[in-house]
């Protein structure tokens, strides 16, 4: 039977403390290590052990994804109630792994992260924020990918499947969508595994060329009958603005890239300046201005303006996408920083009585 | 005892100097040191005779106070402004040894040692000066110097706290406003 919200709340709630615990109880100093004490952890085990079925068993089966060769949908367990679920864990997580159609080769994915980010104790690895295909497979003239958008909790997730007739020798297929390894089934029935290690270079976020090509297709986000799509007009997937690197999350905080991988974005610098500028130079001087009486007003598409660019710090937004978001408001990061330079001399011309 | 001359300023020197109208006891020995016949006087060697005097004839400070506080305030200032920091604290440890409660002695005094990186030392002057003070009293530059010994220490709700304060007078320099801003977000203020 399928998880409620509530259950599966439920669920995690009790994993969590009790994963807690046992971690305590393992780090404890080995002094006070007794037969009580590993009778305790005992307990624990198994009914940590008994969640994770529980859970397990209440996945629902959801489609993510249609074959473009035989037209069997793509159904598996999974948790789009939240990143908080087992099912995201990147080591070890919990799917049920039943047996997918023949043709089903790769599941990859991205996830657009809505802030604040689900807060579990494991490490949570989803993607980039916006969908890519892997070059390396769709160069191969026998793979196709299906790219379909679904919703985890409060992120928008992208589903990026890969299909073919039959298995290309000698090709490995990437880690699948969040985890570190790669799972499949032999032709005799059981199941093995390999890690793969691409990195961000491996991925191409421009998917125009490869719909053009017929190469990947698409399904439009929440079309009940999931027909596979191979046109450009009206693909929702193109021109997504978002981050391009890997996010990772651990117990709430995202961080993107590699670790120590340096990643620069001039503008989302630049944006960050301009934030500063207003709040130090304009805000600081409007506050001790207005506590002096004097009425001093900072236009509001201005204030709006700020908020945008403010994301880039607050929600990890890149300068992509607060650049399309000025351009939806008609405004550019120019004429931003034009109309802060303007403000903030004309309250320097402010003086009290 | 020493033998102290004591020598009338020329009005112009008294005026350029600002010093009060009070003949400068000097010892003989040092009267050529102080008035070099073919230099400017050597105003800390003036200071340190005036001081000398004083603590051969202490009845006689609250009539030379003012003598002394501008004495060692205008060579302070001086050597401070040649970048003689050490001299200039030694200078104003002088002053106020006589005039203990001069505000301006003590905030160059401060300022000197602040100079020289003795923040804590800079520090104490400069609270001991405030607790002192009356309570509207604000003194921006060494209000900012505290501010910057606090944000060096991590005490950012000490310096937020002072820069609000000195954010009244609207301070005309963005850095003003820079460290202002700077220090609201590192003491978790929301704005």
């Amino acid at each position: 039977m399928n998880f409620s919200p509530e259950s599966r709340r439920n669920i995690l709630d009790e994993y969590f403390a009790l994963y807690s615990k046992i971690l305590q109880s393992s780090y404890a100093p080995s002094a006070s290590r007794s037969a009580t004490h590993a009778d305790e952890l005992d307990v624990f085990q198994r009914r940590l052990s008994k969640l994770w079925k529980t859970y397990e068993a209440g996945l629902p089966n959801v489609t993510l994804s249609r074959c473009p060769f035989s037209g069997v949908s793509l159904t598996v367990p999974f948790d789009a109630l939240g990143l908080d679920g087992l099912w995201w864990r990147y080591e070890g997580p919990i799917r049920g792994y039943p047996k997918p159609p023949p043709t089903f080769m790769a599941l990859t994915g991205a996830v657009q992260l809505k802030r604040p980010v689900e807060n579990a104790p494991f490490l949570i690895v989803p993607g980039p924020g916006v969908p890519f295909v892997y070059p390396r497979l769709l160069n191969l003239d026998t793979i196709k990918s299906v790219v379909y958008e679904v919703a985890i909790g409060q992120h928008k997730a992208f589903v990026i499947a890969y299909f073919a007739q039959s298995r290309p020798q000698g090709v490995a297929m990437p880690n699948l969508w969040a985890s570190n390894n790669y799972e499949f089934t032999r032709p005799n029935g059981s199941t093995g595994t390999y890690e793969t290690f691409d990195t961000m270079a491996d991925w191409d976020f421009q998917l125009r060329p490869w719909i053009a090509s017929g190469k990947l297709l698409w399904i439009a986000p929440g079309d009940p009958d999931m027909t596979l799509q191979s046109g450009l007009e009206n693909c929702p997937y193109l021109n997504l603005t978002g981050e391009h690197r890997e996010q990772r999350i651990y117990l709430g905080d995202v961080e993107v890239g590699r670790p120590g991988d340096v990643e620069t974005d001039p503008a989302a610098d630049e944006m960050t300046k301009l934030v500063q500028l207003f709040d130090r130079q304009i805000i600081g001087r409007t506050e001790a201005l207005k506590a002096q009486g004097l009425e001093v007003d900072i236009a509001q598409d201005l204030q709006d303006d700020m908020m945008l660019l403010r994301k880039v710090r607050t929600d990890a937004w890149s300068s992509a996408q607060v650049s399309a978001a000025l351009a939806s408001r008609c405004k550019n990061l120019a004429q931003v920083a034009s109309q802060v330079t303007a403000t903030l001399n004309a309250i320097k011309q402010l003086k009290p009585q | 005892m020493s033998e102290f001359l004591f020598f009338e300023l020329k009005p112009q020197v008294r005026q350029q100097l600002q010093l009060p109208n009070r003949p400068i006891p000097v010892r003989r020995e040092r009267q050529q040191l102080v008035f070099a016949p073919d230099g400017p006087v050597d105003l800390p060697a003036m200071l340190e005779e005036v001081c000398l005097f004083l603590r051969e004839h202490p009845a006689r400070e609250a009539e030379y106070k003012p003598v002394v506080a501008m004495l060692a305030y205008i060579a302070g200032t001086d050597v401070a402004k040649r970048g003689l920091h050490e001299q200039a604290i030694h200078i104003y440890k002088m002053g106020l040894a006589v005039v203990p409660e001069s505000v301006s002695l003590r905030s160059h005094f401060a300022l000197a040692l602040h100079s020289l990186g003795r923040s804590t030392e800079a520090r104490d002057v400069i609270e001991a000066l405030m607790a002192d003070s009356p309570k509207d009293t604000m003194l921006p530059t060494l209000w900012m110097i505290l501010a910057r010994i606090y944000a060096q220490e991590g005490e950012y709700q000490k310096s937020y706290k002072l820069l609000k304060d000195l954010s009244t007078t609207l301070p005309e320099e963005d850095g003003f406003w820079d460290f202002f801003g700077d220090m609201a977000e590192k003491a978790g203020v929301e704005r």
